[in-house]
């Protein structure tokens, strides 16, 4: 297991997609920064600073380094940019053929499942913070650092990973059933985009059928994807029982895509 | 007789095909098994099972007596299909990446790599080397580890002729040098003939026939081509002798055919010497492997 793992992080290091991947999300969020903070700079300027500036623009809408910074996880470029260094990572070994060098040797499925699953976990949590730390520098820099940085911030940082690692590990499940990078690539990218657009339509459905819509939960099934739970707790000051809901949640998700991926794995000819 | 790799009843389908049929195969320790038949006829799907990349749908591989489990420590080589590689590393990182993998000092790197003639290729990418390069790597993971068992499907595919020997030379000094048993399978069949010990001949996913090459020299047709001045008068001669019956002999030009054992081409060449015939060639013909393989084909249709 250990030769495993060290070969898998070796392939990590090496992988260029994961740094490319990087630089793109890290382009994007800075640039998302700086066209939010040049907007409202022209919309003060334009209204004299009255419009904005008697509400208190920028602070109206909390923007700071430590906004972007516990936001940073909850974009959909990341699920996006996740999707394609995990696949391109998982699929890499079944399109080059590489994985029968390591089965015929005497590896066994599951650890090589297991092996793979650590790796890019570890590649997904340097990921992510590389995405917090951009966000909290350039957030800074644009608006300041803002307040609100104690104990519960961090702990909803670390709730945040593990959503993380539940769309990593969705994706390497993905890898392992299709073993080839297009399927696993575009279902990696349209699940976290078109998921939770069908369970709304699933909410709305039992809205309707509900005897009083007014009263009825919005939120019956949403609730339970981890890209609600993710954006939910994305504030600055969350409330500890949705923090604990969706660590539960995305606890669930990595448990169900690890069987679901063993399963798969365990019959799968390479 | 104690195997180092046997199957017993081995099949696998897919859906309602049967890939291969209730094959039962026995190497033993030492061996360079040739496995022979057309394409499609079961070969690689028995060496993926044996690797355990494929399961099979009933029966049972035993290497060393053992049943496989797909998580066995033997060190199997292998290079099956297309050879897996990191198409982005060079051929130095790629060996480097399977001693990671497999646990072992990257010292074997360079001597594997001259033993393949990859020494030569420095940084540029497995992805840029031609098809003989790309499987010349393939045999060197194949070689990582010193493994005990090789199994090697279609090895010389895309291989010059110069590869070609260099992969036969390898195969047979490993085989006598270290011991290393081999499974082969390949579509030239005269030249795996020079390197195999064994054969099986397969055919729509079954095992026909299991034979050792000296068997198979043994029971393989012969005939003498003698080359003469008077063929006519040689062909009486020699049936006249009652050596040969005349059915046994050809006429062909200048030349006689004749199907008998190679042991009496002296004396015929006495006969007609001692009868003034100029006897200006004698050759020795046997029966291939290919011939033999194409009769055992032939008697299935």
């Amino acid at each position: 297991m250990r030769q495993l793992i060290a070969f898998e992080y070796r392939k990590l290091i090496r992988s260029k997609a994961i740094y490319i991947c990087m630089i793109v999300m890290a382009a994007l969020s800075i640039a998302g920064i700086f066209i939010t903070k040049a907007s409202m700079d022209f919309i003060n300027s334009s209204f004299g600073g009255s419009m904005i500036g008697d509400l208190d623009g920028v602070d109206m809408f909390n923007y700071s380094g430590l906004k972007y910074l516990v936001s940073a996880c909850s974009s959909s470029n990341i699920t996006i940019l996740f999707a394609i260094f995990v696949t391109i990572f998982v699929c890499g070994d079944f399109t080059e053929g590489t994985i029968k060098n390591i089965v015929a040797r005497g590896f066994s499925r599951e650890k090589v499942f297991f092996a793979k699953s650590m790796v890019i976990c570890t590649g997904t949590i340097v990921f992510g913070l590389v995405a917090m730390l951009v966000g909290f520098v350039s957030g800074t820099i644009a608006f300041g650092a803002g307040t609100g940085f104690d104990g519960e911030f961090v702990l909803n940082l670390l709730v945040q990973l593990l959503a993380l690692i539940a769309y990593t590990m969705m994706n390497v499940l993905l890898g392992v059933l299709f073993g080839k990078l297009g399927g696993a690539l575009t279902l990696g990218i349209i699940i976290p985009l078109v998921f939770p657009l069908l369970i709304q339509l699933l909410d709305l459905a039992v809205m309707l059928m509900s005897d009083k819509p007014a009263e009825a939960t919005q939120d019956f099934f949403s609730r339970f994807t981890i890209s609600s739970n993710l954006s939910k707790i994305s504030a600055i000051s969350v409330d500890g029982t949705d923090l604990v809901f969706a660590a539960v949640i995305f606890a669930v998700y990595i448990l169900l895509f690890t069987l679901l991926g063993i399963l798969s794995i365990r019959r799968k000819e390479v | 007789m104690d195997y180092i790799l046997e199957t017993r009843q081995l099949t696998k389908k897919f859906g309602n095909k049967l890939a291969v049929d209730h094959v039962d195969m026995h190497i033993r320790k030492g061996d360079i098994y040739g496995l022979i038949g057309k394409n499609g006829a079961g070969k690689t799907t028995i060496m993926r099972m044996m690797l355990s990349l494929a399961f099979p749908t009933s029966g049972e591989i035993y290497m060393f007596g053992k049943p496989i489990t797909g998580t066995s420590d033997v060190k199997v080589g292998s290079l099956i299909e297309a050879p897996g590689i990191f198409k982005s590393y060079s051929a130095y990182d790629n060996l480097k990446a399977f001693c990671v993998l497999y646990g072992i000092d990257d010292a074997v790197i360079e001597p594997i790599l001259r033993i393949v003639g990859l020494a030569d290729t420095g940084k540029k990418k497995a992805g840029q080397f031609s098809l003989g390069m790309k499987q010349r790597l393939g045999i060197a993971i194949a070689l990582l580890a010193e493994p005990e068992i090789i199994i090697l499907d279609e090895p010389v595919n895309g291989l010059d002729p110069a590869g070609i020997k260099d992969v036969r030379d390898l195969v047979i000094k490993l085989n006598q040098e270290k011991g290393v048993t081999f499974v082969i399978s390949s579509h030239l069949l005269d030249e795996l003939s020079k390197m195999v010990t064994k054969y099986g001949i397969i055919n729509n996913g079954c095992l026909l026939e299991e034979l050792d090459a000296a068997e198979l020299e043994r029971r393989g047709s012969h005939q003498i081509v003698i080359t003469v001045s008077d063929p006519l008068k040689s062909a009486n001669l020699l049936s006249g002798s009652g050596m040969i019956p005349p059915q046994n002999i050809c006429i062909a030009g200048n030349q006689l055919l004749i199907n008998a054992n190679f042991q009496d081409s002296a004396r015929f060449n006495k006969l007609l010497v001692d009868n003034d015939i100029w006897v200006s060639s004698l050759e020795l013909k046997s029966e291939g492997v290919e011939q033999y393989y194409m009769h055992a084909m032939g008697d299935m249709r």
